[in-house]
């Protein structure tokens, strides 16, 4: 009885009235009608992983400046959408899949490019590349980087990003030691001394981007054959993996490594670690800086030139194996427009814009990489021994990575089975490679 | 005044009701039949329960499993033994349970995401708080060690958990009559008697609640995981939930992550059944 006088009550026509219009604002609200067309004044959609809202570093400072600059010289409002940079990647072919929120224009990475390939996820800008005024003035490393197999272009390349070692020059006096053999002996003395020889990113997904990736290859593992299968149970890799575990296992190197994060780069930050391999970009991370020697460099992304300069840093190419070449990986950040669009026009607007050989040269000056134009080379910023290094390890020892139709799971793979083996001496390496990798192949 | 309406009073008011029922069909009933679809399909082929086939068949998770009951039994365990040992002393501190409550309770209105932020920076090798205390014990870094990963992300669900558990088996414990226990006391029952004789068989009917909440909610949020591991290392905290996130977010495979979806629900359906087996048991 109680629940029916209570039902009469609720239905009260005020009730009822209150009831139909909350409805009705629901409706109205969740219609096509609410949402604003793109008009032709709509601000240009982009994604990156620069926060130019609350900018964290020099890079995110200049990305607001040149934004704010392209509003001002070209009229061309542009809506940034940071990302975060581990997940921008999967996150855009995710919404080009699901018909999402898409941006107009997108920042990828183009060793990613087999895996948007896959999901067909990018719009075929070849005619547009092919067409620019800057097209003959591109690095070939960075236009190969946007090529398909099929020879059309997919992406625009924004600058070339490389690996290598930073080392306190006090701690190696005879220099960095070029391979592994070398290494394990000075590794040993700087124990002796309570140091840790190397410190690097051991854990998550960019791991395989960046030591872990110079190491197998320089010992002649391959990440995959030309069409893209995993080839991870090799001797090759099995070496590179005895090596790191060495390195563990002999507390050359401190566990920290395996720690989620950024947490090891504070080892080599403190002087605690003797080297660190890092990427031509590390220096806008990396500070401050204390050498073993105590003095400190604190100058934002500018401590390490000052460390440089001061002759207590020095920079190396990254460890090879013994009798082998060093190997760098080379990875272009790029722009790419995805699949749905709504506004290419204007997206090439933007891309005209930062492709000018005074933006694309600040760009990558901010960014830590080198310039795409061969012309940029020349700018003064590019003149120094930091970057004269850069270029020549980039051109010795650059290396793209291999065709993996699906990224971010291979790269999480292979991280995840080589931390195994690191951290579980027990574990047979070429028993648990090819586990991994018949996992990774039965996916295709 | 009063309006004239032409419909009848309840047929209009089952409209709206019927407005809702659509609603939910479309965020609760709809995803459930799309995932079931998608579950079936690989690729846009129809391969049947090759997906299931497929996924059972790697180690990854295996893996995962197996890291979901550990962590799941140390923290249901731990989750509802402490609850229990809070829910006892406050329920005997009535002056001030209300002000323990609100501290309790700090953790619980906190997300996932900044509790497992707050635990992350406790064990950052270098001036994580924790870390600083057990490395001269440990000569190790927790978060760097597959062992000590699972305990950091287990301390901080719990953390986060206890309040739950603690109001839950608090308001279970207040509708035991007073009265119960002076008598006891009065026939000469030592505390752990009491404990045991009268408190847990009376709360028997409130026990499996607590337990199958605090077992579905570990079971399915991936997001402590995520902000203190990232599932590393060396896939030593990779839940079920976890590479559900991954298989989807990261690796957008929605086919396969459907499937694991489906297989996840399953065992949550057979947790629930196991409860209410228990529970049939005790009537």
């Amino acid at each position: 009885m109680a629940q029916v006088s209570k039902m009469s009550q609720l239905c009260q026509p005020k009730h009822l009235v209150l009831v139909w219009t909350v409805i009705g604002i629901l409706f109205t609200a969740c219609g096509k009608q609410g949402l604003p067309a793109p008009a032709a004044s709509s601000p240009l959609v982009i994604w990156t992983s620069f926060n130019d809202k609350n900018p964290q570093n020099a890079q995110d400072r200049w990305f607001a400046q040149a934004l704010a600059k392209l509003e001002q010289e070209k009229g061309l409002k542009v809506e940034n959408e940071t990302q975060n940079y581990a997940q921008i990647n999967s996150k855009l072919n995710l919404a080009v899949a699901t018909k999402g929120d898409l941006p107009d224009l997108s920042y990828l990475n183009s060793q990613q490019l087999n895996t948007y390939l896959a999901k067909g996820a990018l719009e075929d800008l070849t005619a547009y590349v092919s067409a620019a005024p800057w097209f003959k003035d591109l690095e070939p490393a960075a236009l190969a980087a946007c090529t398909a197999p099929d020879g059309k272009i997919y992406c625009v390349p924004g600058h070339i990003y490389s690996r290598l070692i930073y080392y306190w020059a006090s701690d190696c006096p005879q220099g960095f030691p070029a391979d592994t053999v070398a290494f394990l002996k000075a590794a040993e003395q700087l124990k002796q001394q309570g140091k840790y020889a190397l410190t690097f990113k051991g854990s998550e997904v960019s791991a395989a981007e960046g030591f872990i990736f110079s190491l197998l290859h320089s010992f002649g593992g391959k990440y995959a054959d030309a069409e893209g299968k995993a080839t991870w149970a090799t001797p090759e890799v099995a070496q590179a993996v005895a090596f790191l575990r060495t390195l563990l296992q002999e507390g050359l190197v401190s566990d920290v490594v395996f720690s989620p994060g950024f947490d090891h780069e504070r080892l080599f930050q403190d002087g605690k670690a003797t080297a660190f391999g890092g990427g031509s970009w590390s220096y806008i991370y990396l500070y401050p800086l204390t050498s073993p020697q105590g003095k400190t460099f604190a100058q934002d992304s500018a401590s390490v030139a000052a460390a440089l300069e001061a002759g207590e840093l020095k920079l190396a190419s990254p460890l090879a194996a013994p009798g082998e070449k060093p190997v760098t990986l080379l990875t272009i950040p790029s722009w790419g427009i995805p699949k749905g669009s709504k506004q290419p026009a204007l997206a090439k607007q933007f891309l005209a814009y930062f492709m000018q050989r005074e933006q694309s040269t600040a760009y990558a000056f901010a960014s830590g990489g080198l310039p795409v134009l061969t012309s940029a080379l020349t700018d003064v910023r590019f003149q120094t021994p930091y970057w004269q290094f850069v270029r020549e390890n980039q051109t010795k020892y650059g290396q793209q990575m291999e065709p993996l139709h699906h990224y971010d799971r291979a790269m999480t793979l292979l991280t995840e089975t080589i931390g195994r083996l690191v951290l579980d001496p027990n574990l047979d390496s070429l028993t648990e490679l090819q586990k991994a990798q018949e996992s990774y192949n039965a996916q295709q | 005044m009063r309006l004239n309406l032409s419909l009848p009073r309840q047929r209009l008011f089952a409209l709206p009701l019927l407005a809702t029922f659509f609603f939910l069909l479309s965020i609760q009933v709809y995803p459930l039949l799309a995932c079931f679809w998608m579950a079936f399909w690989r690729k846009g082929q129809f391969v049947g329960l090759g997906n299931f086939h497929f996924l059972l068949q790697r180690s990854e998770f295996w893996e995962s499993l197996q890291t979901t009951l550990i962590f799941g039994s140390l923290h249901v365990i731990l989750t509802f033994t402490l609850g229990f040992l809070v829910a006892l002393l406050l329920n005997h501190r009535r002056r001030s349970t209300s002000f323990y409550l609100v501290i309790l309770f700090i953790p619980w209105i906190l997300s996932q995401a900044v509790v497992g932020t707050i635990w992350r920076w406790l064990f950052v090798s270098d001036y994580g708080l924790f870390q600083e205390w057990f490395a001269p014990f440990l000569h190790r870094t927790l978060l760097a060690d597959k062992v000590g990963a699972l305990a950091i992300v287990s301390l901080a669900s719990i953390w986060h958990s206890l309040a739950l558990a603690t109001i839950l088996l608090l308001a279970a414990l207040q509708t035991i009559p007073p009265e119960l226990y002076e008598n006891a006391r009065l026939d000469g029952a030592k505390g752990s008697q009491i404990v045991w004789q009268i408190t847990l068989p009376l709360l028997r009917p409130h026990l499996s609640v607590v337990l199958l909440l605090l077992s579905l909610r570990n079971m399915n949020a991936p997001g402590l995981i995520l902000a203190i591991t990232d599932g590393g290392p060396a896939r030593a905290t990779n839940t079920l939930s976890f590479y559900l996130y991954q298989l989807v977010w990261r690796f957008g495979d929605f086919d396969l992550g459907a499937t694991l979806a489906l297989l996840i629900l399953l065992l949550n359906a057979l947790l629930l059944a196991g409860f209410l087996q228990l529970e049939r048991e005790k009537v």
